[in-house]
């Protein structure tokens, strides 16, 4: 039986995983299909944000174990 | 219509000979899959940005709610320890509207419309896997029109195009792109040279 804190920590590390595979789709699919520099751009910026995010999470994480 | 002028439809730039590091952000050779060599873009277009605003006004507040929530629930938190699991749900939260915010984003980049010399495209992304091109040969083309619908679409100067097409069922519809009588102008101009051809 898991604690709590391994509970929130399994649940935390899927979510992540399910992220960033959806990340990963709209970045494939603006590069892959995107015409010009915009989408290449919005993908910058998404994966961007995405890193800075999920440093906030990994952080926090830490902080609640 | 020049090669300057469909950037300035698109908001694009055309390749030149920078080789920065980060030149695939600003530098592209505006092509597209399928395209004949000896084709010529003379027009590339996307919605008009005025369509994102909504989303966009709608992250930024659904990402500001749980600020209510801590200015109300402050004590609680405090009382029971429960802080730390607060800020974690929160950014969760925050990851998931980033994420929809930029599904959003990327079903606007990849919804286009093209007209080169021989053609017109319509580009939809219907959903993540859900693609439909459309083709219509200039020759097909009988006549457009414009149609701006209220104020915010004829002071921002956006609209719909439509192209009635030879068939009687067939019809080709930009939908709110900007300048959509530049746009007009210039298939009827690229219609009526190719038939002179």
């Amino acid at each position: 039986m898991p604690t709590l804190s391994q509970a929130i920590i399994i649940i935390t590390t899927l979510f992540l995983f399910g992220y960033w595979t959806g990340i990963f789709l709209l970045a494939y699919h603006l590069i892959r299909f995107g015409i010009g520099t915009n989408p290449r751009r919005i993908a910058f910026a998404m994966i961007i944000g995405s890193v800075f995010l999920t440093i906030m999470s990994v952080m926090l994480l830490i902080a609640i174990k | 219509m020049n090669t300057k002028e469909v950037i300035n439809i698109a908001g694009e730039e055309i390749k030149t000979q920078s080789r920065s590091l980060f030149e695939f952000l600003t530098h592209s050779d505006l092509t597209f899959e399928g395209k004949k060599e000896h084709e010529k873009i003379l027009v590339f277009t996307r919605r008009h940005w005025f369509v994102l605003l909504a989303p966009v006004i709608g992250a930024m507040f659904a990402s500001i709610i749980p600020l209510i929530l801590v200015i109300f629930g402050a004590k609680i938190l405090v009382q029971y320890n429960l802080s730390g699991i607060f800020t974690l749900c929160w950014i969760i939260y925050l990851m998931i509207i980033w994420f929809s915010l930029f599904y959003k984003l990327t079903m606007y980049a990849l919804d286009s419309w093209i007209v080169t010399d021989e053609r017109v495209l319509d580009v939809s992304q219907i959903a993540l896997f859900k693609r439909k091109v459309s083709e219509l040969h200039l020759t097909s083309i009988e006549d457009t029109s414009v149609h701006t619908d209220g104020i915010i679409q004829s002071y921002l100067n956006f609209g719909d195009v439509e192209i009635q097409t030879a068939g009687a069922t067939q019809r080709f519809l930009f939908d709110d792109v900007p300048k959509p009588l530049e746009i007009k102008d210039t298939i009827m101009t690229a219609a009526g040279k190719f038939v002179d051809k």
